[in-house]
């Protein structure tokens, strides 16, 4: 019997140095700076998660280090005090929190000891690095014994508790069973040159960790199934429990769900980059199965997509949750190798949300999963980028003009998606900012939609071929690191083989707009001399008629204070076209054409490139108005009226 | 019995179609007033602009996006004036419901302009506060939505399969669909007491509406339900045909306009043939009162001999 226990003990301990044995990767892909042994179980019943972890961490800087800073961030849903909650006033994308007992969240770490034994706990601290809330305990600092040196490694073991929140901001769980792990164990933050840069959890912004290695193993009740971001390496059954075992590699978090509701339904992408298949997976319901092929097709697309721009998919797994819906707000969520998406299942299919939820999310495996910017202080370079490849990618899917929106006619694509947020408040803002600094509603503005229209109207500076090169440049350079702005800057300035830091000063640190216009147009028959000529003797009166000669003028002005080249076009009544360039540096400029033809309009951006540019329809001028369109319109909405009239009448 | 009310409502339309020009005309004026503003805000910002080329062709989200979010004010005051017109159209709706019924009432097939105007004029404030009593019950027809709304929702965010959540759906809207269509019948049958009957107190007039409608459940609602029914089916075969045509020449844009403003008229027809309907149902179930009976006069009608001064004093 006591062998019995020692080899019990034994295997116990020894397990997860086993398991991260197991390799996926021949060669690394990144530093492995944070690595993570974790042994969670789930207690559905008060909704918690108990947990043991083994950090082992190294420090790749060039100077020691005293303390050690963590995340514990489901802590944001302690109570209404937290930064998370003051900022986001309870409500997130659409959701509300609650407030009862058991609606509230929390992390409660009960130990933690360096592996040398010595205790960390009684010199936690909560810290608040980016405002005064003493409140907040999503960010906690310990001190260590004896600095940490460059190039030593550490191991942290913790024990902890986390009590998950009722959903409303995607971490927690929702009655019948449903349960989104995420943000979920105290995580180790990002030891810069600086010092630690280790940010409180905002409303807007989660992400920015270290890559590393994860081994977990997750105990749940028999009946419940589990998706998670690794490879299923193992599972063991317990009297009333069943233990999952996952492994992954090379990334920067771990992420889980469990219900017992969940069905799956699987997918294989043939990888021809790596050779080998990306499984995907993804977990849903009954009522959602019929929509588990249109997010399986629209991955499919988006791993095809993003490979053949960007770069290799090296995973060889990739989840995907879809949330119950008394849980959306744990949808359209990004992690490592797994995010969660969202079906609307009553909408038309002809718009294309549950699709475009899928492909953006997994885009993020490259924008913020392998380039791992840092989300709380550029958050475009993750969000905006991603927005960016996500309205490519819906293009590709589902052709213009209605990769969005394709429904009775009615079509809409992602330039004009974007632009509907980003013109309504162009300049409050600039684009790099620390996303709990962006002015109220500002954030989604100018960290998705204006870097997507910045990015695609950089595309039309410099070409779809150098940009396809800038992007595909930066990911290769920058996978499995922390790029900043500059180091996009550097990328696109060398490929483009131009120094672009004029625009992107412009469009990422200034807050003007973009907006050109023709003023005016005019067009007459080109007259000779006229009146009295010469003088004295010679005075004589001319009046020379220039038959078939007309002269057309246009002023084109920059009404807005962001310069950038634009072609100008010019359309005669005889189908003429003239195009011109302008550099746009003055506030306008008057073009003058003589020809054989009138004036039929003039286009600033004929092709839509600068889909930057704030007002569209001061693009172009005619010489006549256009009435049939208008009338179509009118006709169509007093129609649309007269049946609304006579359908409410049908209450009086 | 229903289909012979509905057959004479029918025929009393049919009678009566006269009455529909009037009607169409003021739906149509009413439409113009919203409308016109809004044709000449549009024609100011897009005609100039080539962003209005594929308004020719199909109606086009980034012109209409670019339209409302560069002309918010405009469109605020647009929407003010949309609910101004759509607030005295429900008025003036319940004006014309009491010119209807009289129209119809009269059995005549001349006149009918006239009538429809002189029976609004009679009929409106009566109708009117019917108007009024009806705004508690659509309150507390809201109220019980709302409480049976919670467990479905519930049973909706539990539902294991999509069937499931379309049978609850579903239940959500015929509960909706048939609350609120019974408080209309009532007010209808209401309105055709107060005419057949020339009520003058309105809550007795709903009162014998809610009776008639009780007494009478299967045939007064029943009918009202196959003339809603029919109603939805004219909305449903506009749709259908308004996405077989594509308006790509300004002859086709016409032509879609002339179909569409013939659906108008079909549905105010059949706004007439509810009311002739329930009229006729009405006056076959109904045993009908006089509300205020004439007292029994003795006298002769025919005036007597002249036999001296009638009131003097006998001698």
């Amino acid at each position: 019997m006591r062998l019995l226990r020692t080899l019990l003990l034994l295997l116990c301990t020894l397990s997860p140095p086993l398991l991260s044995q197991m390799k996926i990767f021949d060669t690394p892909l990144s530093p492995r700076i944070a690595n993570y042994t974790i042994h969670a179980e789930l207690h559905p019943e008060s909704e918690t998660v108990t947990g043991r972890e083994a950090i082992t961490w190294r420090n790749t800087t060039t100077r020691a280090v005293s303390t050690l800073q963590f995340h514990l961030y489901l802590n944001a849903f302690a109570n209404n005090q937290s930064t998370f909650m003051k900022e986001s006033r309870g409500r997130n994308r659409g959701f509300s929190s609650g407030t009862k007992q058991e609606e509230w969240g929390y992390i409660n770490v009960s130990r933690m000891n360096l592996w040398t034994g010595a205790n960390l706990l009684p010199s936690l601290a909560y810290i608040h690095p980016d405002d005064e809330n003493a409140d907040d305990r999503t960010v906690a600092e310990v001190k260590l014994p004896k600095p940490c040196g460059p190039a030593e490694t550490i191991r942290v073991d913790v024990e902890f508790t986390s009590k998950l929140p009722r959903v409303f901001a995607r971490s927690g769980f929702a009655e019948g069973g449903f349960f989104m792990v995420a943000q979920w164990f105290p995580k180790i933050g990002v030891l810069q040159p600086d010092g630690w840069n280790c940010h409180e959890y905002h409303s807007n912004s989660e992400f920015f960790a270290d890559f590393g290695v994860y081994d977990v193993q997750i105990s749940v009740p028999r009946d419940y199934v589990v998706a998670a971001n690794g490879t299923l390496v193992g599972k063991r059954r317990a009297n009333s429990t069943m233990t999952y075992q996952y492994h992954q590699e090379d990334v920067h978090d771990f992420v889980w769900a469990a219900d017992p509701r969940f069905i799956t339904r699987h997918g294989v992408f043939h990888n021809d980059s790596t050779g080998g298949d990306v499984d995907i997976t993804i977990f849903t319901y009954r009522t959602n199965e019929t929509y588990a092929p249109v997010h399986l097709d629209a991955a499919r697309h988006a791993l095809a997509y993003f490979q053949e721009w960007f770069g290799v998919y090296p995973y060889r797994t990739l989840t995907i949750v879809d949330p119950p819906a008394n849980a959306r707000g744990a949808g359209g969520m990004e992690y490592p190798a797994f995010f969660t998406t969202m079906t609307i299942w009553w909408l038309p299919k002809g718009i294309h949300v549950s699709a475009m939820v899928t492909i953006h999310e997994f885009g993020h495996n490259y924008f913020q999963g392998m380039l791992a910017s840092n989300e709380f202080e550029e958050a475009w370079l993750d969000e905006g980028i991603n927005s960016y490849a996500e309205l490519k990618s819906m293009e590709r899917y589902y052709g213009t003009p209605g990769s969005y929106i394709d429904f009775l006619g009615l079509k809409m694509d992602g330039v004009t998606f974007h632009r509907s947020s980003y013109i309504t408040s162009p300049n409050l803002d600039r684009v790099v900012e620390k996303s709990w600094l962006y002015a109220p509603g500002q954030y989604s503005r100018m960290s998705y939609s204006k870097p997507a229209l910045l990015l695609r109207t950089l595309e039309g500076i410099v070409g779809q071929e150098t940009m396809a090169r800038i992007m595909k440049t930066y990911f290769q350079e920058w996978k499995f690191k922390h790029p900043r702005t500059e180091n996009f800057i550097a990328v696109a300035n060398r490929v483009a083989k131009q120094d672009l830091s004029w625009y992107f000063a412009q469009v990422l640190y200034g807050t003007g707009s973009l907006d050109y216009a023709v003023e005016s147009v005019r067009t007459e028959p080109l007259t000779g001399k006229a009146g009295f000529v010469g003088s004295d003797s010679t005075l004589r009166f001319v009046d020379e008629k220039r038959k078939g000669q007309f002269e057309s003028v246009i002023e084109v002005v920059r009404k807005g204070t962001v310069i950038v080249p634009v072609d100008v076009l010019f359309v005669f009544d005889d189908g003429n076209r003239i195009r011109e360039t302008w550099d746009g540096k003055r506030e306008w400029r008057e073009f003058r054409f003589r020809s054989a033809s009138r004036l039929s309009y003039a286009v600033v951006d004929p092709d839509r490139k600068l889909v930057l540019d704030t007002d569209m329809r001061n693009n172009s001028r005619r010489m006549h108005e256009e009435r049939r369109g208008v009338w179509r319109v009118a006709l169509e909405l007093l129609y649309r009226v007269q049946s609304l009239l006579q359908h409410l009448t049908f209450f009086s | 019995m229903v289909g012979a009310s509905m057959k004479e409502g029918f025929a009393a339309t049919m009678r009566s179609w006269r009455l529909l020009l009037p009607l169409y005309i003021l739906n149509l004026a009413a439409a113009v007033i919203v409308v016109t503003p809004l044709q000449f805000a549009l024609q100011q910002y897009w005609g100039t602009s080539v962003i209005s080329s594929p308004l020719r062709q199909a109606f086009s989200i980034p012109a209409l996006v670019e339209f409302l979010l560069h002309n918010g004010d405009l469109v605020r005051t647009l929407f003010r004036i949309f609910l101004t017109v759509l607030f005295l159209y429900e008025i003036l709706s319940v004006f014309l419901d009491g010119g209807i019924l009289a129209a119809l009432r009269s059995g005549e097939a001349q006149g009918l302009s006239r009538k429809l105007f002189e029976g609004g004029a009679a009929y409106f404030f009566r109708f009117l506060r019917l108007f009024l009593i009806s705004i508690p019950f659509m309150i507390v027809g809201g109220i019980i939505l709302g409480l049976i709304d919670a467990p479905l929702s519930s049973l909706m965010d539990s539902s294991q399969r999509p069937v499931e959540i379309f049978l609850v759906l579903g239940a959500r809207i015929a509960v909706a669909v048939l609350l609120f269509s019974y408080i209309r019948a009532v007010m209808d049958y209401a309105k055709v007491a107060a005419v057949s009957e020339d009520r003058r107190v309105m809550w007795k007039a709903f009162w014998r509406g809610l009776g008639f409608s009780v007494r009478n459940f299967g045939r007064a609602y029943g009918m009202f339900l196959i003339l809603l029914l029919i109603y939805l089916a004219t909305v449903a075969l506009h749709l259908y045909v308004n996405s077989s045509i594509n308006e790509s020449t300004a002859v086709l844009i016409l032509l879609l306009f002339i179909i569409e403003q013939l659906f108008v008229l079909v549905r105010i027809g059949e706004r007439v043939w509810f009311f002739g309907s329930e009229l006729s149902l009405f006056s076959k179930l109904a045993s009908v009162v006089a509300i205020r009976p004439v007292a029994f006069d003795p006298s002769p009608a025919e005036p007597l001999p002249h036999t001296g001064t009638p009131h003097a004093p006998l001698p």
